[in-house]
């Protein structure tokens, strides 16, 4: 049976842990394609997303996961961060790359995207100028962020 | 009553025989051996057990192999890791792998004890020296980074 599958099959049942208490939902678009996935999770405390909630598409090549990792990117224009690519919803995360390893799981990867909206890695920022107003003025950093999600919010209920 | 006997099968089970810590590591074989099976089915579940690759159990198939046992065989790591063949090799052959063990990130070799990973002494070697040529930028490759970074004009 192939990874994915298992971790399909496993995930309802990890998911009501208390582990992953965070997690508003995490499945697959369609039951009998298991190679694009939608995540909603709750923005973590006592940072700038705290209060709303969070959507990730994980796109995952069957023919080469878990040798490959899948791709992970955040509704485009949904979530300013140092290391996201406002436009495209892309991340910037070493586990993506270069620090993969097969015995990462999907819900692994989302536990790490959460790991990086708690301490953003600003040694390799994607978005330079966030990067910049976060080490200068803070909490201009936080009124940003949180304009940008309102707005997303707002987008969101106008569609 | 009389009954008459038309036909009789036998039926076998099997596991690998694996080693938990180095110092049995001389004995395995891919003898089957009589493991207490109920105690092994409880803690199979979950870690010891399985390929930390597919996840599969050792003596269940990799996703690419329909039957298990000498067609799907593991390999023991120098590191205490132990995967399916075709898991391992299709990690190693990877640049992300840097060859390096999935589990520890130590750079993976086949115990050299163990019987069982003989048949593939030769092809890790072959594969471990590869990928770690294409970690290791010769000569050229180097000399265009720097040039493209402006050190070299």
């Amino acid at each position: 049976m192939s990874r994915i599958i298992k971790e399909y099959s496993g995930l309802q049942k990890r998911l009501g842990t208390a582990e992953f208490w965070w997690i508003n939902s995490f499945e697959p678009d369609e039951d009998d394609d298991l190679s694009q996935w939608s995540c909603k999770f709750q923005g973590p405390s006592n940072t700038p997303y705290e209060g709303f909630e969070l959507g990730l598409k994980i796109s995952v090549d069957l023919e080469k996961y878990p040798v490959s990792g899948p791709c992970v990117e955040f509704e485009p224009r949904t979530v300013a961060h140092p290391n996201v690519k406002w436009d495209t919803g892309e991340i910037c995360l070493d586990l993506l790359k270069d620090a993969w390893t097969p015995i990462y799981t999907l819900l692994d990867v989302v536990g790490a995207v959460r790991g990086l909206l708690e301490e953003p890695g600003l040694d390799s920022p994607l978005d330079l100028d966030l990067a910049q107003i976060y080490d200068v003025d803070y909490d201009a950093y936080v009124q940003i962020v949180r304009y940008r999600l309102v707005e997303a919010r707002f987008d969101e209920l106008v569609q | 009553m009389r009954i008459e006997v038309t036909g009789v099968s036998l039926v076998s089970t099997w596991a690998w025989d694996i080693p938990k810590d180095s110092s049995n590591a001389e004995h395995a074989t891919i003898q089957p051996t009589e493991v207490e099976q109920e105690e092994e089915e409880q803690e199979s579940d979950e870690d010891e057990e399985v390929c930390g690759i597919c996840r599969n159990r050792y003596d269940a198939t990799c996703p690419s192999c329909e039957y298990p046992g000498s067609g799907c065989p593991i390999v023991l790591g120098l590191c205490n890791h132990n995967f399916h063949v075709h898991c391992i090799k299709q990690w190693l052959s990877t640049e992300t792998s840097r060859g390096l063990c999935p589990l520890c990130r130590q750079g993976f070799q086949l115990r050299t004890s163990a019987l069982i990973n003989k048949p593939h002494y030769e092809e890790f070697q072959k594969l471990l020296m590869s990928v770690r040529q294409h970690n290791i930028p010769m000569g050229g490759e180097l000399d265009q980074d720097m040039m493209d970074d402006g050190f070299i004009r």
